[in-house]
Order: C-alpha cells, then structure tokens, then sequence
C-alpha cells in the first residue's frame, strides 16, 4: 500500500471531502483513484474493524460509536412557533442520530439496501402537487442512475437477488442472498398465506468474499454495531482502504469542520477546521464536497456566513436545512411458539414490496416496504429491559421464565415508509444552545404530515396480518406517534434545476458557489421508501464521475 | 431503519436517572471499576463500595427483580459485584438518589414488619413492598442494574460465568452457520438437497 500522503495546509488540494461516511467515503475513493489529491476532514475517530465490540453497555448505552451528546447537544421542536429544547436526560438518541467516524453511520447501520424505483423520481408528476409540502419531481431519472446503483452493488457489495416489483438491473447482484433466518422465513409464510410476494433483502453485507474483503460470519452484532469482519459494506471497509491505497489521499480524523471561506471572486478557498488538538487550521483547496449528512452539512453552510453569503453559504433560496425528511415507519413484534434465534446473523433476510406504490385508493400519499428483523430485541440487556410484550410481569419469577423462553422466540416487522418534504421541517441554528466548540447546536424542527403517519399505520396492519397470518403466539404494535428523531437525514440541500427552489443542481454543485459539492443525504428531493443510502451512494458515484469530467476540463 | 422507538422505550423504562449522555459522562471510570469488579467477583472478594447493610439490601431487590428459580438469580450470578462497581464508577451520580431512597424503603421496612433492614424480611413482604415502589426512581434504578449485572459482558463484573446468558440462552459465540432457528431450518435443508424443485419460481429469489 501506498504511504498515506501529508498535505500542506497552505497549499491547494484538488479537492477537499468533509465527513468519511456513506458518501463521503465513495467521494474519497473516486475522486483520489481518478487521480486527484485529496484531503478527507473528518470529526470522528478512525476506528478499524479490530476496535469493534459487541459490548452493549458500550457501544447501545453509551452510544460510543457517536458523538458525546454532553459535548453536542442537540434540540428539538415539532414546529417552527416552538421553543427548541435538550431532549430530556433518558430520552436516549440525538434528534439527528449518526455515527462518528472513519465511514459515519455505514459503520453500524443495518445495510438494507433498497434500490429506488423509477416512479420514486416522478412522483410528483404522476400524482399532482399536495399542499403544504415541497412534493417534487428529481432532475434525473432511475434510468440515469442505474449504471451507479449497478457500481454501488459491485464495489460496494450488496448481497441479493432480484423480487418481483423491482426496477430494471443491468447486471446481476455480485454476490448470492445471505442465508435466510426464522424472521425471514416467517415474513415469507405470512405474507404468502395473503397472496403477497415476500423477497429477499438486499443487503450491503457480503454473503461470499468479494473485493478481498470475507463473508459475514452471522456473528449478529450487526445493527448498531461495527463489523469485526469487514464483512458489512460500510465505506470504512469497502471504500477507504482503497483511497488510501492511492497513495493521493490524506485522511485526518477528529478535524471538525467549522466554515467555508470563500474568496473575492465567490470561489471556496479554505476550509476551516479545528484539529486533534483543537487548533484552528486552514486547509486551502480548488474545490470542496460537502458529505458531512443532511444534519451537519446543512449546519455547515448556515455557519459559512459571509457578506455574500449573509444567509449561510449557497442558501440564496433559503433551502438549505429546510425539507428535512426522517422517514416514517412503524413496528409490530411478535412471540413464536420455536426459537427463532434472531441474536445470529444479520438484522434482515426477507422483504415484502407489495405496498411500495401510493395508492390513491388509500385516501393519503404514501407507500413503503416491510421487512423482519429482531430489532434491538436480539441483545440480551435491551431484550430484558423492554422485549417483554406489554401487560406481562418485568419483574419476578414469571418475568424470568418469559426472558428464559421468549428472548430466544421473538421478532419484529418493521414498515419503512414514505415522509413528504415540508419547508416547515428542518435543521438550523439553534439560537441559544452551543455545542464544545462554541457552535450553535444542531436544531431539529420536525412533525409528521399526515399522510406519513397514515401510511405507516397502514403498513403496520400489513405487518399485523402477515404476522397473524403466519401463526403468531402473540403480537403488539409500537404505538405509531410523531416522530422525534431520526437516523435518516434527508432533503436539507435537495438538489434541482431552479437556484429558487433547492441547493445544488442536479450534478451535485451549489446553485451558487462553483467549487463547492454537496454530496450526501442531504441531497434527497423525495424521501424513497426508508432505506435511503444505496441511493445516497449511487448518485455519490453519478457525481464523483462528473466532478471528474469537468475537474479535467477546467470547469470547477 | 428505526431503532430509536424502541431504544427510547428502554432508556424511559430504564430510570429517569440514567442516561445515555449520563453514562457517556462517567465513561472513562466505567472500565477501570468494571475490571476491579470482574476480578472481586471471580476471588468472591469483598466490595469495593458498597457497605455490607446497604448492599445485602441491594441484593436483595435484586434477587427479587430476577430471583433463583430452576435456574440462577441475580444474586447466583454475581449481580452485586456489577452494582458495586457501576454505583462506585459510571453510575456514580445514582448514589445520590439510592441512598436517601433506600433509607427511605427501610424506615417502611421498620414502620411495617418492625425489621432494620429489606434484606430481613421474607419474600412475600419484599414483594409486597417492591409493589409499591415498582414505579418509582429507586426500584427502576435497581432493575436497570440488576439486568446490567445479569447479562452485560461478564468483565463488567456481573454475569458470573455467562450464567445470565446461559438463562436467556444466549450463545456469544462469533461463528454461526444455518440452520439459526427452528423456522428457517427447513429452508436450508431444502437448499441442500441435490434436486430443488420449486412450484413458485417466479417469486422464489435464492437461498
Ligand atoms: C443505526 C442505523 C441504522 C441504519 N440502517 C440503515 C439501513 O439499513 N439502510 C439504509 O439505507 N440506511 C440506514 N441508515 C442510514 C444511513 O446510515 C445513512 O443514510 C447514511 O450513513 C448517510 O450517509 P451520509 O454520507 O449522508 O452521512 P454519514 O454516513 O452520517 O456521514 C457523515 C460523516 O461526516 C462526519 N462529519 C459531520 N460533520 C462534520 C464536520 N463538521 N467536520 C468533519 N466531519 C464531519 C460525521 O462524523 C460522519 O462520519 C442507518 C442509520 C443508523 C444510525
Ligand atoms: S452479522 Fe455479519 S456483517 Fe453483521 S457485524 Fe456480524 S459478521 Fe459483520
């Protein structure tokens, strides 16, 4: 492998990537292998797969894989006429939840990934406008993003094999479905049992080695956790060994981005950040691709202000932070007569796709996908605090003898819904309320239109009937409620072909500053159908080419 | 996907008093005292802070919350040890509210069956008690510990020899292969027999 290069920072990099997560990682990768010099900023640690546990007090108590929420608090408002306020000391999770780190939340996400369908782009156009909302068509196609959606599936593995309803694929998955668990098998009764199509979940995780990197060992530390294996097609596996082996990319972790400056003519000259050791540098660069998410990206460009750029750099529209989409969903758990053992392997083997579509029939927009999955009910601590069904005993000896024959006979079916973009749902400054660094927090205005609640109602009572269908012991829904927070962080720079009305353009580039690119959730004008980041990483591929083409070109 | 439903679900029935930000804020103790309690649980040393009185309480709730049945209770399976580092170390900031509440539990405990302590009562009248605190800050405190001494990583100091995985059975093993459970196994068997003759093919994606 190449020796890790060390950039001057007065000297001008080719490009500069803030944040290593699901885009950024990708972004690292092209953009160095296409011959660039590149530095990535990112905030977090960089931890290798040796460094993950399967430690739950750490890692599921103390969130150790994110940011230390006493030094980042974070606030939350349902609507914009609200105070926003520290979630209180036990509500757990970040408004905007992420991982922190060489490869962010690819690191211990679950890897359901979801191709979207060609109507997912026009959505708009087939169904009309709905009020209140930014309901818009993309400025691309799915036929424009399959060649990457096909890149996506080969180099950064996905596991699979084609369902019924899917859109058109130019290749075949690289590697065969992961073996299929009970949760699995059981969705596919079910869902049969009603004349639905239950296939098989694609996964960002590898079933057979691929790229020189091993299968998943079904150690069943996944969601929430990192791969000891490198098996889980996190960027940190899949993409960063590969920039670096460039020998043209310099990764600097715990470096947090604090603004961008521009120069007299408009351009991004520096970025500014704080080291390791909390030192204010500079790092000149031609060009910068924002791929910090679609809460930290947004909160980048409002901090980046400037005389030009008195609302926050590119946000001549107003757009930036606005149309924040969580996706909606719901879950329904349920207790089997024979152990399943969910606490092996991988959280997801089976999908049903039969509700993807809005079905104006319903009453409301809105669609989605189901799959089964243990949840968090597969680790022993969070199993025991709040997997036993409600109205039974949790303490005593019929509280023990439920963990003793439940722990190893219960799953869950999750609905992945729709959310529809809405101006009055953001991330912006928060006015009091600063995080270690003097920044202002994070600030999360968010409340569910309608129809989004509505249709993950109804995929519950899908998930309801397919498990009753399939002979469930006993079931329980989560009561389907406003949503508080999120780990899908989507639409704060929507991308599209009029500077009025969204951030980018439909190649990624600031309507309003040449040299800058954001890349990354935030990118989102719809919010598809709740696993966004195969298509996140998609059009992090469809930009890194052009970036590309026109870097050769002299035109960033 | 979502998690944060549930996640949230857990840390509100965990105890108001206990955090993930809380606990983030104790982190750097939590390993040194989880070491020392690992240790004093294995040689059945005495603890390191809790007081002999106050802890046989503890334990004693304990051992009410997940009592010895067929199989080990928390108090089999070491959950003090746990208790006495977490209160010691990362959830120090708990002792404040456990010690008043306990104090608290045991004037009722005097009040009511004329006893010094919890621990002396019988199991039908800590039962009894514990019902009525069963809400309360102290009571879901010792339950959110009792589970991390139960069935956290033993090297936290609970959870003596994987008996409270054993309980739950929970294999920590690394390596699976298929069959995982009873409802999948057919499917593999049927994946590996030679000749696979499947009437839904068109639906039917891979094994
Ligand atoms: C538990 C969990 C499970 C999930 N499961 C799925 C799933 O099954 N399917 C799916 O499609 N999606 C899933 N997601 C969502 C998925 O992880 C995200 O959509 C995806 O990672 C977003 O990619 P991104 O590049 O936009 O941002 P991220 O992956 O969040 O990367 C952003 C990076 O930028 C860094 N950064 C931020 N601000 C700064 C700064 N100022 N300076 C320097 N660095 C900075 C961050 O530390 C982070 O590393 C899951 C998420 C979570 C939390
Ligand atoms: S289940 Fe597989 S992919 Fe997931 S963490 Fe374990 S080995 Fe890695």
């Amino acid at each position: 492998m190449a020796a890790n290069p060390t950039y001057p920072t007065r000297e001008a990099v080719d490009f500069v990537v803030i944040g290593s997560g699901a885009a950024g990682g990708v972004m690292a990768r092209e953009l160095s292998v296409a011959g660039f010099n590149v530095v990535v900023l990112e905030q977090g640690p960089y931890r290798k797969a040796q460094d993950f546990t399967h430690d739950e007090i750490g890692v599921v108590m103390q969130g150790e894989l994110s940011l230390n929420p006493n030094d980042h608090p974070q606030t939350f408002r349902a609507r914009p006429e609200l105070k926003a306020e520290v979630p209180p000391q036990g509500s757990g999770l970040p408004p905007a939840w992420y991982a922190a780190g060489v490869g962010g939340s690819s690191v211990h996400f679950t890897g359901n990934y979801w191709r979207f369908r060609p109507v997912d782009f026009k959505e708009r156009s087939l169904l009309g406008e709905i009020e209140g909302t930014s309901f818009a068509d993309w400025p691309l196609t799915y036929e424009e993003l399959e060649p990457y959606y096909t890149r996506v599936d080969w180099e950064i593995g996905v596991s699979g094999a084609p369902g019924p309803f899917d859109a058109p694929r130019s290749r075949p998955y690289p590697v065969p479905p992961l073996p299929i668990k009970s949760s699995g098998a059981i969705l596919e009764r079910g869902a049969k049992a009603l004349g639905l199509h239950p296939q098989v979940a694609p996964m960002a995780i590898l079933s057979k080695p691929h790229n020189g990197r091993p299968a998943c060992i079904h150690c069943g530390f996944c969601l929430g956790f990192g791969c000891e294996m490198n098996a889980k097609s996190s960027t940190l596996a899949a993409m960063i060994p590969q920039a670096e082996a460039t020998g043209r990319c310099e990764i600097r972790t715990g470096c947090t981005v604090m603004r961008l400056e521009h120069d007299d003519r408009g351009r991004i000259r520096d970025v500014v950040y704080l080291d390791e050791n909390g030192v204010e540098q500079a790092q000149r660069t031609r060009a910068a691709v924002l791929s910090a998410n679609g809460a930290e990206s947004a909160r980048l460009l409002l901090l980046s202000q400037s005389a030009k750029h008195p609302d926050g750099m590119a946000n001549g529209s107003g757009m930036v932070g606005k149309n924040l989409m969580f996706n909606a969903h719901s879950a329904t758990h349920a207790w089997f007569e024979e152990p399943l053992n969910e606490f092996k392997s991988v959280q997801c083997t089976r999908i049903v796709m039969d509700f993807y579509e809005t079905d104006t029939k319903r009453g409301f927009y809105g669609g989605g996908g189901i799959d089964a999955r243990p949840l968090v009910n597969s680790w022993p601590i969070l199993f025991a605090m709040g997997g036993i069904a409600p109205g039974l005993p949790t303490w005593g000896a019929e509280y023990k003898r439920l963990m003793e024959r439940y722990f190893t006979r219960n799953m869950s079916v999750l609905g992945n819904c729709t959310s529809l973009a809405m101006e009055r749902n953001s991330i912006s400054l928060d006015p009091e309320v600063k995080d270690v660094f003097g920044r202002p927090a994070v600030r999360v205005t968010y409340e569910d239109h309608p129809d989004d609640l509505a249709t993950a109602r109804f995929m519950q009572d899908q998930a309801v009937a397919i498990l009753e269908a399939a002979g469930a012991e006993r079931l329980w829904r989560d009561e389907v409620t406003p949503s508080t927070g999120g780990p899908h962080l989507l639409g704060t720079c929507r991308m599209g072909n009029d500077p009025n009305s969204s951030v980018v353009d439909r190649y990624h580039r600031a309507h309003e500053v040449p040299n800058l690119f954001v890349v990354d959730g935030s990118n989102f004008v719809t919010s598809g159908r709740g696993q966004p980041t195969m298509t996140i990483q998609a059009l992090a591929f469809r930009a890194a080419e052009h970036m590309t083409r026109a870097a050769r070109a002299g035109e960033v | 996907m979502q998690t944060d439903q549930s996640r949230r679900r857990f840390l509100h029935t965990g105890t108001g008093a206990v955090s993930a930000s809380w606990l983030a804020a104790q982190w750097p103790l939590a390993l040194e005292a989880a070491e020392h309690a690992a240790e004093a649980r294995d040689k059945q040393q005495p603890l390191a802070h809790l007081g002999p009185a106050e802890a046989a309480d503890f334990e004693a709730i304990a051992a009410r919350i997940v009592p010895a049945t067929d199989t080990p209770g928390a108090r089999e399976v070491g959950v003090i040890y746990y208790m006495d580092a977490a209160i010691g170390g990362w959830m120090a900031g708990v002792e404040q509210m456990l010690r008043p509440a306990l104090a608290g539990l045991n004037a009722t405990v005097k009040e009511r069956f004329g006893a010094e302590h919890f621990h002396l009562l019988d199991a039908d009248a800590q039962d009894t008690l514990l019902g009525e605190i069963e809400s309360g800050p102290l009571f879901q405190t010792l339950r959110f510990m009792t589970i991390c001494g139960m069935f956290a990583l033993p090297s936290y100091g609970g959870n003596r020899n994987q008996l409270g995985w054993a309980l739950l059975g929970f294999d920590p093993r690394h390596v699976w292969f298929p069959p995982f459970g009873h409802y999948d196994a057919p499917h593999h068997a049927q994946a590996n027999a030679p000749a696979q003759s499947s009437t839904d093919k068109k639906h039917h994606h891979g094994r």
